[in-house]
């Protein structure tokens, strides 16, 4: 069991690996935006807590619109009937997809932020630490997402504006973010908020998910 | 044995099925016809536990069904593909086989796959394949997973000749073994002995 276990997350890395694409391209619209910005302001002297607030909104769009694509394509009607059928709980197989998914994207948003750091004319002292807080804000993201796209995936249209009620779980994230960069950011305790708040969302999260993912797309 | 007793159930508003009383034995083909739109599905879905009926009750030999016992004892084909477009043939199968905790030899999987699909390579994308090649992975991982109840829902749409025949030979190797055998189709399956059910 728990080696089939494994040979099944090895086969959903490799799945997640060929989605690459899909992510380069929306990393490609980070730096797009992120240069945008970075033109459209570039004679006023734009304070740190800004950029890094277009940088998160942003983020927080390609994560969900990668997290959506995702359940889309694997999470189709006959898929879920499988996976309910399958061995392994649901909630187990969405955890996975899940932590693929954030692995991928943590993946780009390091290769790009150089890129972002650069169009933003960011201090590079700040290179790792930024990518500290994307790493662990892009966690509680990526498990929100998952309930919004199980949600907006459901057969019916009218459960689907459902979805928006998840949206306000990503303000604390921002709202973290910035605050932490006005703490020293070599602190550890700038970044308990992001682990505690990921915590919360492990525990409720992949039963939110399966559970919509049963109740409204069969 | 699975009893289905005063089964009925709902979609919004709509009474779909409506008492409905079946006995299925070990060994039995079980044919459900009904026209389109009659609940020939949602009845199959009810029996796999992937719906919630209204009323009424499923047993499998005596237990009521739940997750465990269907995930243990039961395979489920929808009418839709559910192989991983990205993947390969080969790939598919494992990941399927890996979701369903089955691990037969290499060995079988080769005689399954040149049984099913004669000689393909086994390397080439799921999205390049045509819709009757998708659909011979069901029968593959039908053969490979093997549990012992099958839930096939229009199991012969999309099938050419040569593949219904090889799929009527599986599910009569199956009654042999003891096993159920659930299918909704409009098309009779040209095996002796079917009991069939019709919706109304």
């Amino acid at each position: 069991m728990i080696k089939n276990f494994f040979l099944f997350c090895l086969k959903e890395w490799q799945l997640m690996t060929l989605k690459s694409l899909q992510s380069l391209v929306l990393f490609s619209f980070i730096i797009i935006s992120s240069t945008i910005f970075g033109l459209a302001l570039r004679y006023i002297q734009v304070d740190l807590k800004i950029s890094m607030s277009v940088v998160w909104i942003i983020l927080f769009l390609v994560a969900m619109i990668k997290v959506e694509k995702v359940y889309q394509e694997d999470f189709s009607e006959p898929k879920i009937q499988q996976y309910i059928m399958s061995s392994l709980s649901l909630e187990a197989i969405v955890f996975v997809k899940n932590i693929f998914i954030y692995l991928n994207l943590s993946f780009f948003f390091f290769i790009t932020s150089p890129f972002i750091f650069l169009a933003l004319s960011l201090n590079f002292e700040l290179f790792l630490y930024v990518n500290l807080l994307a790493t662990l804000s892009l966690l509680s993201i990526v498990f929100i997402s998952s309930i919004t796209a199980s949600i907006t995936n459901s057969k019916n249209n009218r459960h689907a504006i459902m979805s928006v009620m998840t949206l306000p779980l990503f303000i604390p994230i921002l709202i973290f973010t910035i605050s932490a960069l006005d703490m020293d950011l070599k602190n550890i305790n700038s970044y308990v908020f992001f682990i505690a708040y990921f915590l919360l969302n492990l525990a409720f999260s992949p039963l939110l998910t399966s559970f919509a993912l049963k109740k409204l797309s069969i | 044995m699975i009893k289905i007793s005063d089964l009925s159930f709902a979609r919004g508003n709509q009474l779909i099925l409506k008492n409905i009383n079946i006995e299925i034995r070990p060994s039995e083909i079980f044919l459900v016809k009904g026209a389109n739109g009659k609940g020939k599905t949602t009845l199959l879905s009810c029996i796999a536990n992937l719906l919630e009926p209204l009323s009424g009750s499923i047993t499998y030999f005596s237990e009521k069904i739940d997750s465990a016992i269907t995930s243990k004892n039961f395979t489920f084909w929808g009418e839709e593909n559910y192989g991983i477009e990205d993947f390969s043939i080969i790939k598919n199968i494992h990941y399927w086989l890996n979701a369903n905790n089955a691990s037969p030899k290499e060995e079988n999987i080769k005689k399954t796959i040149s049984y099913l699909y004669g000689s393909i390579d086994i390397k080439k994308k799921f999205s390049t394949l045509s819709y009757g090649q998708k659909r011979k992975i069901k029968i593959l991982l039908l053969m490979l997973i093997d549990k012992p109840v099958w839930i096939l829902d229009d199991p012969y749409n999309g099938l050419d000749d040569e593949t219904i025949h090889r799929l009527n030979e599986i599910i009569l190797l199956k009654r042999r073994g003891n096993g159920i055998i659930i299918i909704a189709s409009h098309q009779h399956p040209k095996i002796e002995g079917v009991k069939e059910f019709q919706i109304l």
